[in-house]
């Protein structure tokens, strides 16, 4: 063709819509959203509380005291009073605290890797795999979580890292099917099928394309994943088929304070169940944050 | 229909500027742009890309974003547009003047019947009176006769989705006829038709305004178009008018710069032979095109074809279980070094045949061959090397390079598959092959969202032969992209192939591409190679009756060519002309 040389558009020029760097567009969608900010903030609250409150406020926690049993709060040195077992509430609080995020976390991050790498493979290789292991996930959401770790609490003595495993591996159906969903629209994208073009093969095209670009689906699911996991422990917990005593989480100590809600010792139950409702909404509004900040993406005008 | 004087002209706009307020500031997308639309006339604005050509049509309706800021005048039949508000502007819309969108598929609700759609039209600007006394119905008939879709009585019954492509751009015209308006303003209408059908819709539009006398605000980005239908010109760059003239004029003898550039940028067919002649860059080219010549001649037995399809049958299952022939028993060789130009209208085919050629679908029936290796079994390590030798360019440069990955990454990836494992030879074979596409090195570590569109698919090019493929096929590589972007694409594109020698399939729906980068050229129609054969012979003595349709539409960007061709089709078969 002869045609004389014309300047083609400057990207940046005119209409034409530039993303800011990566990394910064994302924060500042994220800082635009009030609540998220909020949730963020009750956060990094709580872990301070969890983690460094014990070392500012020392209380001992393994030996019981029944001599300082149900004090009322304000009654010298206890703040937020005792249990039954003399235990100081407020120490208790941060300690079960620990646990109750770490088995959370720990329980959220399984639960939305294994989904994650779940849905990936059965979307990108599709065919009987695909239908096979959807099956799977399918039978699995059929079977209420809860009576699954009720059987598991029973096979097993609980700790910390058995709940997080256990918890992490009922729960990571439904990221399973959010990736599915993410990877079957990613995997016909051309640049992964001119990566198969060239004999590219499916661990490539999922570790490298898939899983990078549905990043944003796989953070805010681990968001959500770490809420309901905190949700479960408690629930387990509160069963009585928990941690066992004197390691506890906040849903133990509801259980066992629960016994004396007659005895209107309210500061064995509110303090705790405040504690879960707020990590709770926390990261549901983080999850709900980085959604937004991760949709959003090219259009924020 | 009262007659408009000469000197009051339907639609008068004065120094329209448009902002629109952003979060980081205000950006000017349309300043000081005056023009007039007079009675039956036909006036086309052009231009790129983000050139505002749509918004200036936009805001004559006022139908823009609420964040627009919109000054100047605009005097819609003597009134201010721009004072008018919530009903008063309401009436105006569709009444005085009517719109006509680019996708009739989403300008049409699917959920009602064309019948109840062209009623609900002419309902809403009707008075209480008229409601209860006029037979919309009837009327509706009418106006679908008018716009010429046969049989319009069983058409009033049926949904959108009943309805071709070509059809439903026929309805929606239909409903902004329905009030009478008298400035209709098109917005890109036939830019997702085929040609074939674009020539048809064209022809309504013409035939409206000679009838009718409405004035026509038609906003399109093909200059064919304008040749064809348009009886002044605006041309557009970044937001200003740079120049406007009668079509002819405009075409014959550019005023600005840009206008010439822009016309000089569009490929048109049967251009390339006079190009040749006229010397122009002709002596490295008539020697390179004789060389491809040469390479190209059938060398039968020697080498195996870079490219051979036999029999190949792909059919899709649709809802009632008998499937749709995508590709019916379609046969095709490409030799090695070879330009082949594959065209067809939309759903002949032409893509499901590339995709056959890369592996991407396996065929039902029939066989793949790749340099005499049967695609279907090639598997494992002679498999990789056998795609080593394909590579591809996909359409759209929005999705062809992975968001999260630098140019460089892109480029170098075909590299890591096929285990090149030196770093320093991976990081000098990708600076070569973005040299050899005009890209410097200061891209290298841009994301795509940092390039233009042209410049993604020159990224794309590159990964697709730094492997130095001998196979390239490319989808529609240019279709997304303005013209003066495709003029340096197809050029990088056509250089590569004189310098590398690969084989490449070139699909494609604009016959006036094909012809100026191709060597042969297949024409596809409803799953079949219709036709195949040395491009001069098809672009301009086509065998079939329906290659001389699609070269007959498809538009040239000469008004006084394109009239006289308009005459030919007219004299000649009138088939297309409802589809």
């Amino acid at each position: 063709m002869t045609t004389p040389p014309l300047v083609e558009l400057d990207p940046t020029s005119g209409l034409t819509h530039r993303e800011t760097p990566r990394a910064a567009g994302l924060l500042r969608r994220f800082a635009r959203h009030r609540l998220a900010l909020v949730g963020l903030a009750l956060l990094v609250g709580l872990v301070l509380f969890c983690y460094l409150g014990p070392l500012l406020y020392v209380t001992d926690q393994v030996h019981t005291d029944l001599g300082a049993a149900r004090l009322a709060p304000g009654s010298a040195g206890h703040p937020l009073g005792t249990d039954d077992l003399g235990y100081d509430t407020l120490g208790r609080l941060m300690v079960a605290g620990q646990v109750s995020l770490l088995i959370g976390v720990v329980a959220g991050l399984i639960a939305t890797a294994l989904g994650a790498l779940w849905g990936a493979v059965a979307g990108y290789v599709g065919g009987w795999l695909d239908l096979v292991l959807m099956r799977v996930v399918d039978a699995g959401v059929a079977i209420p979580a809860l009576f699954l770790l009720l059987v598991a609490a029973t096979l097993v003595t609980p700790n910390t890292w058995v709940l997080a495993l256990v918890i992490g591996g009922v729960s990571w159906l439904v990221p399973a099917r959010l990736m599915r969903a993410e990877t079957v629209t990613l995997r016909e994208r051309d640049y992964v099928r001119a990566l198969r073009v060239v004999g590219g093969g499916r661990a490539r095209a999922v570790f490298r394309h898939i899983l990078p670009n549905a990043i944003g689906t796989v953070v805010v699911a681990a968001t959500f994943q770490i809420a309901d996991a905190i949700l479960l422990v408690a629930y387990v917990s509160f069963l009585g088929l928990g941690l066992q005593p004197p390691a506890t989480d906040w849903g133990g100590m509801l259980s066992k304070g629960i016994t004396y809600t007659y005895d209107s010792s309210w500061w064995l139950i509110l303090p705790p169940g405040i504690a879960i409702v707020l990590v709770v909404c926390a990261f549901n509004f983080v999850g709900d944050g980085l959604r937004d900040a991760f949709e959003v993406r090219g259009r924020d005008r | 229909m009262s007659a408009t004087s000469d000197n009051e002209p339907v639609l008068r706009v004065d120094g329209l500027s448009v902002d629109f307020r952003t979060s980081s500031g205000p950006v000017t997308a349309v300043s000081g742009v005056s023009f007039a639309v007079r009675e039956r006339e036909i006036v086309a604005v052009v231009g790129e890309s983000g050139s505002g050509k749509s918004t200036t049509a936009m805001a004559v309706l006022q139908l823009l974003a609420p964040n627009a800021h919109v000054s100047g005048g605009i005097q819609l039949l003597g009134r201010d547009v721009l004072a008018l508000r919530g009903e008063q502007l309401r009436r105006v819309r569709g009444k005085d003047a009517a719109m006509i969108f680019q996708e009739p598929m989403t300008a049409l609700n699917p959920l009602h019947t064309i019948g109840a759609q062209l009623v609900e039209a002419m309902r809403n600007h009707a008075t209480p009176q008229e409601r209860r006394s006029r037979d919309f119905r009837a009327e509706a008939v009418r106006l679908l006769h008018r716009v010429g879709i046969p049989e319009p009585e069983r058409r009033l019954r049926q949904y959108p989705h009943q309805l071709s492509g070509g059809q439903r751009q026929r309805v929606v015209i239909a409903v902004a006829l329905s009030c009478r308006p008298r400035l209709i303003i098109a917005d890109e209408p036939t830019t997702a038709l085929d040609v074939t059908v674009q020539a048809g819709i064209l022809d309504l539009l013409r035939d409206i305004r000679d009838t009718d006398g409405t004035a026509v605000l038609l906003i399109t980005h093909n200059m064919g178009v304008v040749a064809d239908i348009a009886d002044r010109v605006l041309v557009m760059r970044h937001g200003e008018l740079v120049e406007q003239a009668g079509t002819e004029r405009l075409f014959a003898a550019p005023s600005h710069d840009y206008t010439r550039a822009l016309l000089a940028a569009v490929p048109k067919l049967g251009d390339r032979d006079r190009a040749t002649d006229s010397g122009v860059d002709g002596d490295t080219k008539a020697s390179e095109v004789d060389t491809g010549n040469a390479s190209s001649e059938p060398d039968t037995g020697a080498a195996p074809a870079a490219l051979e399809l036999t029999d190949v049958v792909v059919s899709y299952a649709t809802g009632r279980g008998t499937g749709l022939r995508a590709l019916d028993r379609v046969s095709l060789r490409l030799a090695p070094g070879e330009m082949l130009g594959l065209v067809g209208e939309s759903g002949s085919g032409k893509s499901t045949l590339g995709q056959c050629a890369l592996g991407l679908i396996t065929p039902d029936a029939g066989e793949v061959r790749v340099f005499g290796t049967p695609l279907r079994r090639a598997r494992g390590r002679a498999g990789r090397a056998l795609r080593g030798q394909l590579g591809v360019v996909f359409q759209d440069p929005a999705s062809s390079l992975d968001p999260r990955m630098t140019v460089a990454q892109c480029v170098a990836e075909p590299l890591l598959v096929h285990r090149v494992r030196d770093r320093a030879e991976r990081a000098r074979r990708v600076a070569e092959l973005l040299d050899a596409v005009e890209l410097g090195s200061a891209v290298h570590h841009r994301f795509p969202h940092e390039l233009s569109g042209g410049q993604r698919q020159r990224v794309s090019l590159a990964r697709a032969l730094v492997l130095r493929p001998k196979l390239l096929v490319a989808d529609e590589p240019t279709s997304a992209l303005d013209v003066s972007v495709q003029a340096t694409v197809l050029d990088v594109l056509t250089r590569l192939h004189r310098e590398l020698g690969f084989a490449c399939l070139f699909i494609s729906h604009d016959l006036a591409v094909v012809d100026a980068v191709c060597d042969r050229v297949a024409v596809m129609r409803a799953g079949r190679i219709i036709e195949d054969g040395p491009r001069r012979d098809i672009l301009t003595n086509a065998g079939q009756e329906y290659t001389r349709q699609l070269v007959m539409s498809s538009p040239v960007p000469d008004p006084v060519r394109q009239r006289r061709r308009r005459g030919d089709r007219a004299a000649g078969t009138t088939t297309g002309a409802a589809r």
